[in-house]
């Protein structure tokens, strides 16, 4: 019934079986939507935020997918400014996904801060000493260009091309993707790092300040190093996840090799950082401050085991493998150093996050911790369910792997 | 932000911050200003055609990018990134130059013959008449997969028809076949479908670019991968292609064929992905 729609020669499910694979995504997503009404209704009453854990599930979400969906900007600046063009057959993919990632955390942050209407008070009214208002500027600035590289693609549809409009912009819009691909890594670059400015400048929370170098403390660069390191390992996991469902060789192997090459690469530059920074915090910051690291670890729930699985498990575990020419062959290794990754860098967004506003920093604090309410679950499973949806549709109706028709085994009988 | 803003105070930090920010916001808005009146301008010049050519030619598999000395033998496997474009090629200046492969001898940008047939790999031909205008016709094999169309859209007398641009159509059920022009010009007069024959064209001098087609040796070899092709196209998933033992196309493939992907086919054969 959508044959039309599809892409030439691309074998895609039936729409019947099509639509049964989206009906769960549209439930979660209408859950979601119900629970973001009552929250733009009533508040964040129906939430289990507090005045001591201002930030909760929905920040934790934001701060990991960003991480996960810097995957666009790094590929679209290897691909256009570092000419390296093994990387297209992954770029529509990593701009989706992008597109994804920061719609959907620019979606949670609108129901966690509410009060929509006023949302433009954050660029009338900036406050310029607040990391955070780099964040905003960054995020919606690059939200835009996101959908701009992402304009092209759907342009692309077959069903659009016959008309002469939409074609020729594409083809103009391609021609100058290169500045996009230069902005969006200015300003993700910049983002990524203020995210984690925010939580090192926090002098009031020693689990969290860090010195660093001028205006920008380490984990300014922590966060861009770890973003871009997962950022690669997300995509491929994503194409593999698609390739895996669909039953298709979507990109040539090396291209996996590659994204894992660069995320081992980057992943290992980050855990020796990482490790540097712990050390430095521990015998210096700390120290310095009238606090001792233990102190931090002594509760149940955030034991010294946090460190651990931080530093070696989700750093230079995944780093190793990674590394490692004759696992980057084996795709069992290869998936299993990438997904260490991602959840090494989601892991170090929660623990930024929750293990900071837990512990207590005053003699007369106590520790607490935070469970997250249904409507803030129900949120977050609402934007997954939205990404997952944007992408199926992209995956049907767009032509996302340029080399997939070629890699098909028979292009027979339909 | 701006100065008129009560928060604004003219300061380092506030300057800094909101210049690059706003620079940034004024790269973007004026980058995507400069695509819109880009298009504009091309849709004006009316260059959709050529546009339509380019992108089209980007999304081809390496199969259907062979380079027209992949056929001569003077180098084979040769894949073209060029949009066929010979006559601006410099690797065809120079294979021509040294006179092709083994399969065509001798070839220089000479003006056809009366009665000689060029051809373009989107299966449409063209045929020099005495009189310097040239039928524009489908080769063989397209006309045997399409069969017996529905319905056939061909430029009217007056139309100026643009080398790589669609420019006829072939409609039979939902599939449509969409031809590209082999070469620049106006129509003159319409032709017949089924006497093999679009449409006739009267080239702009020095915009025809008659040397990006095959000349009868090359697309000898050239029609013989296509036949290869479409038996891969129509054999059964997985099979190997056998070799093929000679014979005629049949008439009507796509009704002796119906279970194979035609749009796919058509796709690859009219270079339209």
């Amino acid at each position: 019934m959508d044959h039309h729609l599809i892409p030439r020669g691309l074998d895609r499910a039936p729409l019947s079986r099509f639509l049964l694979w989206l009906l769960p995504w549209l439930a979660l997503s209408v859950w979601g939507g119900w629970a973001a009404v009552a929250l733009f209704r009533d508040g964040l009453y129906h939430t289990n935020m507090d005045n001591r854990f201002a930030f909760g599930l929905w920040i934790i979400f934001d701060l990991a997918v960003i991480a996960l969906g810097a995957g666009a900007f790094f590929l679209g600046f290897l691909t256009y400014l570092m000419r390296r063009h093994e990387f297209r057959q992954v770029l529509n993919t990593a701009v989706i996904v992008g597109f994804v990632c920061y719609s959907g955390a620019i979606a949670t942050l609108a129901i966690d801060v509410g009060q929509p209407i006023r949302a433009w008070f954050a660029f009338w009214h900036a406050n310029v000493h607040s990391m955070l208002t780099e964040v905003t500027f960054c995020i919606t600035c690059y939200l835009v260009v996101l959908a701009i590289e992402y304009l092209p693609i759907v342009l692309k549809n077959r069903s659009l091309r016959p008309v002469k409009g939409a074609l020729v912009l594409e083809a103009n819009l391609h021609r100058l993707m290169i500045v996009f691909a230069g902005v969006g890594a200015f300003l993700s670059f910049f983002h990524q790092g203020s995210l984690g400015g925010m939580f090192g400048v926090l002098n009031g929370r020693p689990f969290a300040f860090r010195e660093g170098v001028g205006i920008w403390p380490s984990t300014f660069f922590l966060f861009i190093l770890s973003a871009i390191a997962a950022g690669p390992s997300f995509i491929m996991l994503i194409v593999m996840t698609v390739s895996r469902l669909s039953g298709k060789r979507l990109v040539d192997q090396f291209v996996y090799a590659r994204l894992g090459r660069i995320s081992g690469i980057l992943m290992a530059a980050y855990a020796l950082a990482k490790l540097a920074d712990t050390v430095v915090w521990i015998f210096v910051t700390l120290p310095g401050l009238g606090f001792d690291a233990a102190e931090f670890y002594r509760h149940e729930l955030f034991g010294t085991w946090v460190l651990f699985l931080e530093l070696t498990v989700f750093g230079l575990l995944p780093a190793t493998i990674l590394l490692n020419r004759r696992r980057l062959e084996d795709r069992r290794w290869l998936v299993a150093g990438a997904v260490l990754t991602c959840l090494g860098v989601s892991f170090n967004r929660f623990v930024f996050t929750l293990q900071t506003l837990s512990v207590p920093t005053m003699s007369f604090d106590r520790f607490m911790i935070y469970w997250p309410s249904w409507q803030e679950w129900a949120v977050v499973a609402g934007v997954v369910a939205y990404g997952v949806l944007l992408y199926s549709f992209s995956f049907r109706y767009l032509n996302l792997f340029p080399r997939e028709r070629e890699l098909q085994p028979t292009v027979g009988r339909s | 932000m701006l100065p008129s803003a009560y928060e604004f105070h003219w300061d380092a930090g506030h300057l800094v911050f909101l210049g690059i920010f706003y620079g940034v916001l004024m790269v973007v808005l004026a980058t995507l200003a400069r695509a819109a009146i880009r298009s504009r301008r091309d849709l004006r010049r009316r260059r959709e055609g050529d546009i339509a050519w380019h992108e089209a030619f980007a999304d081809l598999t390496e199969e259907r990018r062979h380079c027209r000395h992949a056929f001569d033998g003077a180098a084979s496997g040769r894949v073209c990134d060029h949009g066929f474009a010979c006559d601006t090629c410099a690797g065809h200046a120079r294979l021509a130059a040294a006179g092709g492969g083994d399969v065509v001898v001798a070839r220089g940008p000479r003006a056809p013959r009366a009665g000689e047939r060029l051809h373009h790999r989107g299966h449409t031909w063209v045929e020099a008449r005495a009189d310097g205008t040239f039928d524009v016709g489908v080769d063989d094999i397209l006309r045997s997969c399409v069969g017996r169309p529905d319905r056939v859209t061909v430029p009217g007398p007056g139309e100026r028809v643009q080398a790589g641009a669609p420019a006829a159509e072939l409609q039979r059920g939902r599939l449509r076949a969409r031809l590209v022009a082999p070469l620049t010009g106006t129509v003159v007069a319409t032709g017949d479908y089924e006497g093999g024959r679009l449409y006739r064209v009267r080239p702009l001098d020095g915009e025809c670019r008659l040397e990006n087609l095959l000349r009868p040796a090359e697309a000898q070899v050239w029609r013989l991968r296509e036949l290869e092709m479409l038996q891969a196209r129509l054999g059964a998933p997985g099979a190997a292609t056998a070799l093929a033992d000679g014979g005629e196309l049949v008439a009507d493939l796509m009704r002796a064929c119906p279970a194979a992907d035609w749009d796919a086919i058509i796709g690859d054969l009219c270079l339209e992905p």
